[in-house]
């Protein structure tokens, strides 16, 4: 009785820790954060492990994004359905539906700090094993923009990929959809990295793509490039698509303000377009190619 | 069997598997320098489908039914010969571009089907009635995720890349999946065979049925 009559706020404090210690007891979490600390080990202690050394942390940003933004996916959709059948289970809804979302999108902070820990230790690796010359930064570019790609590809996506999950639970509940919309994810993702040079004005509009590297590498001269663009409007965009996500998430409980909900969805979607444009528009104009032959030539 | 095969495989989700599956290898095709790590993505969505084709949500009502596990199984195994002839023909297809070892990975994908069918038989008679869906929402992102990463490759060469060396040595590789594969396989025939019955008859039961044979005497 008390709960149903219970503030919302409170509420949401309350299972937004139980959603925290959820995310915590994942194994799937556990499994992620503990191959990710032993990738960025490997990588600190032998920097030739990667792929022929000489690029230090500045592509090491995959392990993050796929340890823990994939598995926070899976893992998020996890949890939604298990406050759903707790919810199911209590019988006459004591907790709106918008409340349990947002107290599980809540959960996104245990990624979100692990990667903001490997984000620290990737900076260390780039200060102890400086990156080669034939590498980044190099030309038009310094340390900063390398920072700020290693940020949107590394952190971003612990925070992105947990509400991709809450956001497919919630629309998508059916059978398979999960580990289908996972695939489908990288399936994208791959095409969309910066391999193919038809990709590389328009690339950004996919919340994960490379931002230099030897792209092309298995047709081009082996040279490190750069591809045009501002990363650092790039992560405002990935941020507002985050929001967005959880904007429609909570917009699918139907007892939810919905009129104010849709104002602002709007919201996001042109700070998104427009954050989306600039990224396009500002930054490196043109791509740019490092004059020194890459390390694995 | 036709009958139970048609209303109990889950078929538009094996229809979505077996495309994407075909649709994965022929970006490997397209481009396998860098395309590559699609190859493994394919085994982890052919497994998690194969456990997907095992499910069995009306658990409660067929497992107390004549048809023992064995023949449901074989009834349920059409949806899984759909998925390996996808994925048989589209390693074929982009056989020309595997590096040399379109049978090592035509194995990577039989072996992970033969483990996924064993773990799911396996909780199956344990009476769990939907096991697949777990089994497919831990191994496909997780398989998807090695794949990306790849990590310790050197010395854990789940998936080979390029010419091997530095990228995980394909004849170890094909052994791996080879010996968790048969693993598997035996695993897979155990299940069938003991159907859920334990292995010692409890000895309660034992001690009634000599009871009754005395008092039969």
């Amino acid at each position: 009785m008390t709960a149903s009559v219970t503030p919302t706020e409170p509420m949401l404090g309350v299972l937004a820790r139980q959603e925290i210690r959820h995310y915590l007891t994942a194994k799937l979490y556990w499994l992620g954060a503990a191959l990710l600390a032993v990738v960025t080990v490997i990588g600190f202690v032998d920097p030739t492990a990667a792929s022929g050394g000489g690029e230090s942390s500045t592509m090491s940003m995959i392990g993050p994004a796929a340890l823990l933004g994939v598995l926070g996916l899976i893992i998020m959709a996890g949890l939604t359905r298990r406050s759903d059948r707790a919810a199911a289970a209590a019988g006459s809804v004591a907790v709106p539906e918008r409340t349990r979302t947002a107290a599980l999108a809540a959960s996104v902070v245990v990624p979100l700090l692990t990667a903001l820990v490997w984000y620290a230790a990737a900076l260390v690796d780039y200060q102890v094993n400086p990156p080669s010359p034939s590498t980044v930064p190099f030309g038009p570019f310094g340390a900063g923009h390398v920072f700020a790609v290693m940020f949107a590809l590394g952190v971003v996506p612990a925070l992105g990929g947990p509400l991709l999950g809450l956001l497919i639970a919630r629309w998508l509940p059916g059978r398979g959809v999960t580990p289908l919309a996972v695939v489908l994810v990288v399936l994208v993702t791959i095409l969309m990295q910066g391999n193919f040079q038809s990709t590389w004005r328009w690339r950004v509009i996919w919340p994960w793509t490379y931002w230099y590297g030897p792209l092309g590498w298995n047709s081009g001269t082996g040279h490190w490039v750069a591809l045009p663009g501002s990363p650092l409007l790039w992560i405002v965009y990935l941020l507002a698509l985050c929001g967005l996500g959880l904007l429609v998430a909570v917009y699918h409980d139907p007892e939810s303000n919905r009129a104010r909900l849709r104002l602002l969805i709007a919201a996001a979607t042109v700070a998104a377009v427009l954050a989306l444009v600039l990224t396009m528009v500002l930054g490196l104009p043109d791509a740019a190619f490092n004059p020194l032959a890459g390390p694995n030539v | 069997m036709p009958r139970h095969a048609a209303r109990a495989v889950p078929w538009p989700l094996v229809t979505v598997a077996a495309l994407l599956i075909a649709g994965l290898l022929a970006a490997v095709r397209y481009d396998n320098w860098t395309l590559w790590p699609l190859q493994g993505t394919a085994v982890g969505l052919l497994a998690g489908a194969v456990g997907w084709c095992l499910d069995e949500p009306a658990a409660a009502v067929v497992d107390p039914a004549p048809r023992g596990l064995a023949w449901r199984t074989l009834a349920r195994a059409s949806g899984i010969a759909v998925l390996l002839a996808a994925w048989s023909a589209a390693v074929w297809w982009a056989r020309a571009e595997l590096y040399g070892h379109p049978w090592a990975v035509l194995g990577q994908g039989y072996a992970a089907a033969v483990i996924a069918a064993a773990w799911v038989t396996w909780r199956r008679t344990r009476g769990e009635a939907t096991p697949g869906q777990r089994w497919a929402i831990a191994v496909v992102p997780a398989v998807t995720v090695w794949a990306l990463v790849r990590p310790l490759e050197r010395h854990v060469p789940v998936f080979p890349y390029a010419f091997g060396g530095g990228f995980g040595d394909w004849t170890a590789s094909a052994r791996g999946w080879a010996v968790a594969g048969g693993a598997g396989a035996v695993a897979l025939a155990l299940a069938l065979i003991r159907d859920g019955r334990p292995w010692r008859r409890p000895a309660a039961m034992a001690g009634r049925r000599r009871s009754q044979s005395v008092s039969a005497r």
